[in-house]
């Protein structure tokens, strides 16, 4: 597959020796990384070797303790109006979904553009239906997310972290608690942001999604990258043999 | 050959086979006596049933000394106990007799109830019934009267004659008139009900009877009957004279048909009103207009407050114009420029601000109504950087703002304004009426507070935490009627000299404070239900930590403790007849001693009793009934 999308000049992304600790346990080993804007980073791993502590570092969901991480030219630091500028300008998918499940999708997608950005409702309404136009249920918007099945969920939220104009998209794991049939509904409307030319960090353990629509793989084992590279890369020649083994075990 | 596969049919789906109908016979087998032990249990149960059926409605129906006229003659009282007696001259007619004021309490009453059927329109309340519910009940009721003049009957004979056994009970000799009628109405109810029931079938299990129609239609009966209905009353003033059959007086006949017509009025208008106005901002007027009728319905309309040198002594309209009018204007130009997105570490100045002069306020003598304006100036100050932003916002926080101080404005008048009703109670009000105005205080007040002291007792910041928890486990470790008490004997003391707070105003704040608590472990076991991907998923938005509060956990964390909160709201309900130990006069204070301390109603007490406790369950049991259906509805949202 060939996109005609190209990588921007800026890291919109920079990592530099990003160490996490929880309690005495070191989750993350000094990760270190430049992000690319338009570029699209799969990060494959064993469970446990740290893929989400690291991305929830990003948007700050997670404080690090040591190193530093540039998003868009601020610094993740403690002061408090940064976070929220970060965060407004991040969006995050999680493998759970996280919709809220008192509000309707309608107003799952409208609430951050309308408090967080100010946006009219009127205003905050109309995006919300050309998003979940665009995710493919605009029919479902005045329904509860409980009435929804698991990959019309997971439209959803990416709906919802659309509607904040983000420039930068993390997905933890977003098919994960998805049924097989689901999966592909989900991964569609990722690819299409994906061509779109939104930068993004995915977390995920789908290979075909990887190799059709990643610049980047990042391998993750013990808190650090192992490994990183293209997908032909690594579905071709992979050089350490903890991501042949990996590999070797979901392939 | 081909090697075409030939797949099977899909088979036609099949019902479940259908049971046949259990006759009463199977069913009792099943179900009472299916085996040794159950029947031993089942014969246990109706000797229980049998005894307390027999004292009960004996004592009620039959007993000579039971006093229902007690409570119809004093029904006024116990509702209003002495309200339309007033003592200033506004209230007096030209003779210089006081007016009634009945009016007034009508009035009020009036409007809680078109704001009631109102709000049953907007939130959709009611739906629909199966026809066997009703016929279902109808069997019951019925089965009830056969079990009490047959069975009881029955009963008495087999123990007594046969094996001479006699329960006592009080005169349980219904004439033989009474007995016909009564087994003739129970057969026709039971057997109505059941032979309704097999003539419809299946099609008694559908939903077709609208309950807000039913409703309706009870109300009219019973309105009805009020007019056609006749009571025993005295027929002297001696405490022994003879009864007589006397209609029901035309001040409460006519008034209650009035309500009706209200309530039938107000739900109709509201459905016409409905095709009009979206259902959201038809609920937002709503809730605000029950919010606002409340204080205005108590300080307004029933107190008819005056501000003449005579009620009011000292006080100038005036004053509080200027004051309000300046903290609209001066108040809202602060606001206005918190809420500009720019605004940046000045905001902080602007709080330390408002900071020192609530502090300035408080050291010295100044109008409360001053001092809970800064308190409100600091709270919108505080919330600009979550409700303000873009220029159309502001417009609205601003008239939020406006809002606000206008109702502030008009709330301390009426406060500061005298009574120009006036009882020669502790309290300007009583009865029934001083049962519901502490009951509504008190939610309305503890609610509020109950959130604060949760979201204080889970906040991250130590002193929150320490505050909350020390307030909560001191204020749960004493008993409620210690508090009560403690109110009127300590308050004085610690209130400022010159500060004439009426006792039940402070009985309520005690009493608020002490539901906060409770209140407070309620909501907070709501919040630790929450996942915790929800706050992540919000903040995660960009939205703050107060944003987060507001929007997502606190309304789900609500949600799922409504049980426990009704459970509150009706244990205070019935926790405000402690009230009568420090002397206010409310509904169970009535009934217990007021009305059977008359002359006239000695001997009443126990009727008395059976009265309130009969009166303060319809309400517990309407509000257990309206939580399990607001609990079905906000259900939808969940999985
Ligand atoms: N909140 C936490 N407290 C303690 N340990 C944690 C916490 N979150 C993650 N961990 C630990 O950090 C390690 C990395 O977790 P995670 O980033 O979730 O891994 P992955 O997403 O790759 O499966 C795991 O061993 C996990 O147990
Ligand atoms: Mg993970």
């Amino acid at each position: 597959m060939t996109t005609e999308k190209t990588l921007g000049e800026n890291d919109i992304i920079i990592c530099e020796g990003v160490k996490k600790w929880f309690g005495d346990f070191q989750a993350l080993k000094g990760v270190t990384t430049n992000i690319k804007e338009r570029e699209v980073v799969v990060v494959i791993g064993p469970s446990g070797s740290g893929k989400s502590t690291f991305i929830r570092c990003i948007n700050r969901l997670e404080v690090h303790q040591e190193g530093r991480i540039i998003v868009d030219g601020v610094e993740l630091s403690s002061d408090v109006r940064n976070i929220d500028k970060i965060r407004s300008e991040v969006g995050m998918v999680f493998q759970q979904f996280n919709l809220f499940p008192h509000l309707t999708v309608l107003q799952n997608v409208t609430l951050a553009p309308m408090w967080v950005r100010k946006k009219p409702r009127e205003e905050a309404e109309a995006t919300a239906m050309a998003l979940l136009e665009r995710v493919g249920i605009p029919e479902q918007a005045a329904k509860f997310p409980g009435q929804l099945s698991g990959g019309q969920q997971q439209r959803v939220a990416i709906a919802r972290s659309l509607a904040m104009e983000p420039r930068i998209m993390l997905f933890d794991e977003p098919t994960s608690a998805l049924d097989p049939e689901m999966i592909k509904e989900v991964l569609d409307v990722m690819k299409e942001l994906a061509l779109s030319g939104m930068t993004m960090i995915v977390v995920t353990h789908e290979m075909g999604f990887a190799r059709e629509v990643a610049d980047r793989v990042f391998f993750f084992d013990y808190g650090t990258i192992v490994e990183e590279g293209t997908p032909e890369h690594f579905f071709t020649n992979p050089s350490h043999d903890r991501t042949k083994l990996f590999l070797s075990q979901i392939l | 050959m081909t090697g075409k596969i030939i797949l099977p049919d899909i088979p036609e789906l099949e019902f479940a086979p259908e049971l046949p109908p259990k006759g009463p016979v199977v069913w009792m087998k099943d179900n009472l006596f299916s085996t040794p032990r159950s029947s031993f249990l089942t014969v246990v149960g109706l000797y229980v049933a049998y005894v307390f059926t027999k004292g009960f409605t004996g004592f009620v129906f039959n007993y000579a000394e039971r006093r229902w006229d007690a409570v119809t003659d004093n029904m006024k009282l116990l509702m209003v106990y002495l309200y339309p007696n007033g003592t200033s001259e506004r209230i007096l007619d030209a003779a210089g007799e006081p007016i009634n004021q009945m009016h007034r309490v009508w009035i009020s009453l009036g409007v809680v109830i078109a704001l009631t059927a109102l709000s049953l329109v907007f939130w959709r309340v009611g739906g629909k019934m199966a026809p066997k519910r009703i016929t279902r009940t109808l069997q019951i009721s019925g089965g009830f009267l056969l079990f009490v003049f047959l069975g009881v009957t029955i009963l008495d004979y087999v123990f007594g004659v046969l094996f001479g056994f006699d329960f006592g009970g009080w005169e349980w000799q219904f004439s033989t008139k009474v007995h016909f009628w009564t087994i003739l109405v129970g057969v026709v109810l039971l057997g109505g009900g059941l032979l309704v029931d097999r003539a419809m079938g299946d099609r008694g299990k559908e939903e077709t009877i609208s309950v807000i129609g039913l409703l309706g239609a009870l109300a009219v009966v019973v309105v009805g009957l009020l007019w056609v209905i006749e009571l025993p009353r005295l027929s002297g003033t001696e405490p022994g004279a003879p009864k007589v059959f006397q209609p029901i007086e035309e001040t409460t006949t006519l008034p209650w048909t009035i309500m009706l017509g209200v309530a039938f009025l107000s739900y109709w208008v509201g459905v016409g009103l409905r095709r009009v106005i979206p259902d959201r901002a038809g609920t937002r007027v709503l809730t605000l207009a029950w919010l606002v009728s409340f204080p205005v319905l108590v300080m307004a309309v029933l107190r008819d407050p005056g501000w003449d040198e005579v009620v009011a002594p000292g006080f100038s309209l005036g004053n509080y114009l200027t004051i309000g009018a300046a903290f609209l204007v001066v108040g809202g130009l602060v606001i206005w420029a918190a809420s500009h997105p720019a605004i940046g570490e000045w905001s902080a100045a602007i709080v330390a601000a408002i900071g020192v002069a609530i502090v300035f306020s408080w050291s010295v003598s100044m109008l409360m109504f001053i001092r809970f304006s800064l308190f409100a100036v600091l709270l919108f100050v505080l919330g600009a950087k979550t409700f303000g932003g873009a220029t159309q916002v502001r417009r609205r926080y601003l008239l939020l703002w406006a809002g606000l101080m206008v109702f502030l404005t008009y709330f301390f008048i009426l406060v500061k304004g005298g009574n120009t009703v006036e009882t020669q109670t502790p309290s300007p009000f009583g009865g029934f009426v001083l049962t519901m105005i502490i009951f509504v205080s008190v939610m309305l007040l503890s609610f509020p507070f109950g959130v604060l002291l949760a979201l204080g007792r889970t906040s991250t910041m130590p002193i929150f935490r320490l505050m909350s928890v020390a307030y909560i486990e001191v204020v749960r470790g004493v008993p409620l009627i210690t508090w009560l008490i403690m109110s009127i004997i300590f308050m004085p003391f610690a209130l400022p000299i010159g500060a004439n707070v009426p006792d039940f105003v402070l009985v309520i704040l005690f009493y608020a404070g002490f539901s906060a608590a409770y209140m407070a472990e309620n909501v907070r076991g709501g919040l630790q239900a929450i996942r915790a991907g929800q706050k992540e998923a919000s903040v995660a938005l960009g939205m703050t930590t107060v944003q987060t509060m507001i929007f997502i956990t606190m309304p789900q964390a609500l949600r799922t403790v409504i049980p426990a909160l009704v459970g509150q709201a009706i244990a205070t309900f019935k926790d405000t007849s402690l009230v009568a130990i420090i002397g206010l006069l409310d509904f169970l204070a009535l009934a217990q001693g007021t009305v059977p301390g008359q002359p006239l109603y000695r001997g009443s007490l126990r009727t008395m009793l059976i009265f309130a406790a009969f009166f303060y369950w319809i309400f517990t049991f309407s509000m257990s009934k309206a939580s399990q259906r607001l609990e079905k509805k906000l259900g939808v949202g969940e999985r």
